[in-house]
C-alpha cells in the first residue's frame, strides 16, 4: 500500500524549538524532518512516516522541556518570594 | 479544525508575549525565565538575548534589540518564510517553498546556528558588542 499524502514534515515546530533554548532536542527534530522530503522522494513511505513521527516527537520533548524547566524555576523564586514574604512578617 | 485551534493558540500567545514584554524587562526581573545553559556554564546559548531583545524592541530602541541577538533577528525573516510556505498555497508560493525549505537551505540554518554558538563566546565579539550596547 502506498499512502497517497506525504505526511508533515513539522519544519515551523523543529525550527521553532531550535529558537526556544531547547536547541539540542530542536536540531534532532530539524534532521528528521529534512528527511521526510528525501524519504518520500525516494519512494522510501515507511522511512518517510517514521521520519515525520520523530520530528513531531523531538520537538514536543524540546518544547515540553522548556514548559516545565520555566514552571519549576518559577515555582522555586514564587518560593522564596513567599519565604521572605513569610519571614518578614514575623515577629521576632 | 485543529488548525484553528492552533491558530488561536498563536495568537493568545503572541498578544500575551507583546503585553509581558512591553511592561517588564526581563534584566532586573526575577521572574523572567533564565536560560539553562547559561545557568549551568556561564555562556551564552545561540537564543540568550531574545528576551532582552523583545523588551528592547517592544519599547521603540530597535538598535539595541538587533545587537542582543543579530542571529535571531536575521533569522526572523527565514523562519516566517518557512511558516508562510507551510501554511499558505498557491503556485507561487510552492516555488517559494522549494527553495526556502530545499534541505540545503535548512542545513546552512543548521550550520549558522553552530557557528553563532561558538563566535558569540569569544573575546573578539564581546569586543565588538561592547561598541554598540
Amino acid at each position: 500500500m502506498t499512502p497517497t499524502q506525504k505526511p508533515n514534515d513539522h519544519l515551523v515546530l523543529a525550527i521553532l524549538t531550535t529558537l526556544c533554548c531547547c536547541m539540542p532536542l530542536g536540531i534532532v527534530s530539524i534532521i528528521r524532518s529534512t528527511q521526510v522530503n528525501s524519504y518520500w522522494a525516494a519512494e522510501k513511505y515507511d522511512e518517510a512516516m517514521q521520519a515525520s513521527a520523530d520530528a513531531k516527537k523531538w520537538a514536543l520533548i524540546g518544547m515540553g522541556a522548556m514548559v516545565i524547566g520555566i514552571l519549576c524555576y518559577l515555582l522555586f523564586f514564587g518560593g522564596l518570594v513567599a519565604l521572605g514574604v513569610g519571614l518578614s512578617e514575623m515577629d521576632f | 479544525m485543529r488548525r484553528g485551534v492552533a491558530a488561536a493558540i498563536a495568537i493568545v500567545a503572541a498578544v500575551g508575549i507583546v503585553l509581558i514584554y512591553r511592561h517588564f524587562d526581563p534584566t532586573f526581573s526575577h521572574f523572567a525565565p533564565k536560560c539553562p545553559f547559561h545557568l549551568l556554564t556561564g555562556y551564552d546559548c545561540p537564543s540568550c538575548g531574545i528576551q532582552r531583545a523583545m523588551y528592547a524592541a517592544l519599547n521603540g530602541d530597535l538598535k539595541r534589540a538587533f545587537w542582543l541577538n543579530p542571529f535571531v533577528a536575521l533569522v526572523m525573516p527565514y523562519f516566517l518564510l518557512i511558516v508562510l510556505t507551510t501554511f499558505a498555497k498557491g503556485k507561487h508560493i510552492e516555488n517559494l517553498r522549494s527553495i526556502v525549505q530545499h534541505r540545503y537551505a535548512v542545513y546552512g540554518y543548521i550550520a549558522l546556528f553552530f557557528i553563532w554558538w561558538v563566535v558569540r563566546n569569544t573575546t573578539w565579539w564581546q569586543g565588538v558588542l561592547s561598541q554598540y550596547l
